[in-house]
């Protein structure tokens, strides 16, 4: 427990990397410089952490129960390196970025410049040089109690930031430039706020680069769009700005700023680490059923959000689903689907793929509601607990249709009234395909309690009326395990807030076989 | 294009102007084969577009077409600028030929491009509307059910309550008010023109549909909906 006077600079001279050899590959030093001068005087920190393991560096500190940490890191490692250090820092602030004057990103500057701007201001504070570094710390004392009055700056201009932190006006159509400046006089809405780090992946109508924010040092996933001279804007971009710029939830990737230029035009997204078809692909063989339990919630957490605004996703699947490092599960790509008509094949090559297409859309019904996302959850739900596609079809929709049949069974006009009349309805196939329990299908549910597959029987319904809704099925009995909690939290507050919620570790890693065996090792809070 | 704006600033020149560039909305749109939601779309783009800019500053009918162009991406009708330009040159010059692909042409092209980003720009990508249709379907079919069938079928209710709407968004009501409450002055200035009475419980018809809408907030928009008719007369 310490305090802080105007400018306290904790240095960690630790190498974070020593006692595990040349790993590294370089020297990575991390500094933390805790500036509360424009904070006000006397913030009491109550904890600091460091947690370092072989792969990731870990740093918060908690600043009146508010996780709030600053960090420079200097390293002479790979970008790569970089930005798993950054992921990893807790969720930070905004209230520390915005009103740190003295904050300094520093990305590959010289070292020496930091180590004399530390020992300056340790100089200042009074604090002694010990053999090797500087004084831990731990061992800092002349602690006050806390005063209520040092907390409440923070707290509202904590909430002040929330506000604005996710469109192209993150400052809330406020003026906060006479209250304190920028350091580098960036703005955003501008190119060169940005800076792109490496390419992501290519889609239909755009390109994703991995970058990183000038202005505060966050990790962006930059959506540059193509502008086609004859086209104008896509409308797939125009839904997707009009439609995220309405929704603010934890299980929707966040849009901070949109760029445009004459030529290009850049949607500026948080990033996120990965998405569910690369975690799967990590883990194969089926996910942890707990960690399905707690991806599932998520999921039909933001289906319902979105269901609750009359905007259907139409798009669901793994790879739109990103995953960050805690195990966050965010909705992504909005807009790419069409309403009336779902894309069979998009302008580029790719194939838009089947296999979370409802049957009723898949026999042609243009009439279809937020059924059709449920189909999709339901699918993937599967998907997570078996390890492989549920409906993996190959060829065309008939191929993916009796896929479907094979496990439910051919409709008929009495188990499903009306379906004869769907455009693509064929009453030649009377494939004798009997409606089957999933426990038979997919050997996983019969491991598990009745109430998983439950649960999945109710959101592959043929019949997309009688599908559950995702309200509904947030309340089913399957999520009875889940803390309390979770079903109180607002829009904009993660699942991982709750105690008690976190992921386990995988079964299958083939990234690290061995991980099971020393996971007991690992600090809390890591997931793979 | 022509310009039939005038650069007086004077605010009742500007809003006949405005209720011009609607009316040319909405018969290009209808010639396009665009449907209500649509049409309804581009004029609320209009709109909102020029409560922040100015008429000084941007040529109304071009912000028109490209609203037109814009409203059939978001609300996924999709329309080619050729259509679009060749309607509106036939709008200003009737009877003449479509426009050659010259370098004019590509030019004009350009333009409702550009402005389609202008657009955007603007109003920040809010550019998805709730429009006050499903709204209005959904009381007619309420208020049906309330009336007398003879009464319903002997007087055009749902036509006149459906036209009264489309008619509205000549004009910045669509912008400034709640769609609900839109759908509901409409239905109610429908069964008044044709008297019907609605029978009344412990509350009135009015306040069962939409909760927070009060009479005074009917008879305010009821005027603004009077106060455009009046303007057709003025504008044409």
């Amino acid at each position: 427990m310490w305090t802080a006077g105007s400018v306290c600079v904790a240095y960690l001279g630790k190498r974070w990397h020593q006692g595990r050899g040349q790993a590294g590959g370089g020297s990575v030093m991390l500094w933390a410089m805790f500036c509360w001068e424009s904070l006000g005087p006397g913030i009491h920190v109550d904890d600091f952490r460091y947690h370092s393991t072989p792969s990731e560096v870990l740093w918060s500190l908690c600043l009146n129960g508010q996780c709030c940490c600053y960090c420079c890191c200097e390293l002479q490692v790979g970008q790569g390196e970089f930005s798993q250090v950054h992921n990893l820092l807790p969720d930070v602030s905004d209230a520390v970025r915005f009103h740190s004057c003295s904050h300094h990103w520093i990305l590959s500057d010289s070292m020496q410049n930091l180590r004399h701007a530390a020992t300056e201001a340790f100089q200042r504070l009074g604090l002694k040089q010990r053999h090797m570094g500087y004084q831990e710390l731990g061992e800092l004392d002349g602690v006050e109690t806390p005063q209520p009055q040092w907390f409440h700056t923070l707290q509202v201009r904590r909430l002040r930031a929330q506000r604005g932190r996710s469109n192209s006006d993150p400052l809330g159509g406020k003026n906060f430039q006479p209250e304190f400046q920028w350091n580098t006089g960036l703005q955003f809405g501008t190119a060169n706020s940005y800076l792109n780090l490496e390419k992501l992946g290519e889609g239909a109508y755009a390109t994703v680069y991995k970058g990183i924010s000038r202005i505060n040092g966050h990790l962006v996933a930059l959506k540059v769009i193509r502008m086609k001279t004859e086209e104008g804007v896509p409308f797939t971009a125009i839904r997707e700005a009009s439609l995220l710029k309405g929704l603010k939830h934890a299980n929707i990737v966040l849009l901070h700023d949109i760029i445009h230029t004459r030529e290009s035009l850049t949607f500026v997204f948080e990033y996120v680490q990965t998405d569910l078809a690369q975690y799967m692909i990590q883990h194969p063989g089926g996910l942890h059923p707990w960690n399905v339990r707690i991806f599932m919630f998520q999921l039909l957490r933001g289906l319902s959000y979105i269901h609750s605004r009359r905007i259907l996703h139409r798009d669901l699947k793994p790879q739109n689903l990103l995953i960050s490092y805690l195990g966050e599960l965010k909705l992504a790509d909005f807009g790419l689907a069409r309403s009336k008509s779902i894309p069979c094949q998009t302008y580029s090559a790719e194939v838009v793929t089947l296999w979370y297409r409802p049957p009723d859309v898949l026999l042609g019904s243009t009439d279809y509601s937020t059924a059709l996302d449920i189909w999709g959850a339901g699918c993937i739900f599967i998907e997570m607990l078996q390890g492989v596609p549920a409906f993996p079809g190959v060829a065309d929709v008939f191929e993916q249709l009796v896929k479907i049949w094979r496990v439910l069974g051919v409709p008929t006009e009495e188990s499903w009234p009306g379906v004869s009349e769907l455009p693509n309805y064929k009453a030649e196939w009377f494939l004798h395909c009997k409606p089957q329990q999933f426990r038979d299908v997919w050997k996983r549910f019969a491991q598990l309690p009745y109430k998983t597959e439950d649960l999945a029987q109710q959101m592959l319904t043929m019949i997309p009326k009688e599908r559950i809704s995702a309200q509904d099925a947030l309340h089913h009995p399957y999520f009875n395990t889940l803390p309390l909690p979770v079903m109180q939290l607002r829009d904009t507050v993660s699942v991982f807030k709750v105690p008690g919620v976190r992921l386990e570790t995988e079964v299958n890693d083939i990234f690290s076989p061995n991980r099971r065996m020393k996971s007991f090792l690992m600090p809390q809070g890591k997931c793979w | 294009m022509e310009n039939n704006s005038t650069a007086a600033g004077d605010s009742s020149n500007e809003t006949k102007t405005h209720f011009r560039v609607c009316r040319f909305i909405i018969e290009t749109g209808v010639k396009l084969g665009m449907r209500s939601v649509p049409v309804a779309t581009a004029c609320s783009l209009y709109h909102k577009f020029f409560q922040t800019a100015s008429l000084q500053v941007y040529e109304p009918y071009l912000v028109a077409m490209s609203c037109i162009y814009l409203s059939g991406k978001v609300e996924e009708q999709h329309l080619r600028t050729r259509d679009i330009i060749n309607v509106c040159h036939r709008y200003f010059r009737p009877g003449s030929d479509p426009l050659e692909l010259d370098e004019k042409f590509w030019e004009l092209r350009d333009s409702v491009v550009q402005c389609e980003l202008l657009i955007l720009r603007q109003l920040n990508f809010h550019v998805s509307f709730e429009h006050p249709h499903k709204y209005l379907l959904h009381y007619l079919l309420s208020v049906r059910s309330l009336l007398n069938r003879h009464a319903w079928a002997r007087t055009p209710i749902a036509e006149t309550a459906w036209a009264l709407l489309k008619d509205s968004y000549h004009g910045p009501v669509c912008v400034r008010h709640q769609p609900q409450h839109l759908a509901l002055t409409a239905l109610y200035l429908a069964l008044h023109t044709y008297g019907v009475q609605v029978p009344a419980g412990e509350r009135e018809w009015w306040q069962v549909l939409c909760e927070d809408i009060t009479k005074a907030q009917i008879e305010a928009i009821m005027t603004e909906l009077l106060q455009l008719y009046d303007m057709e007369a003025k504008c044409t």
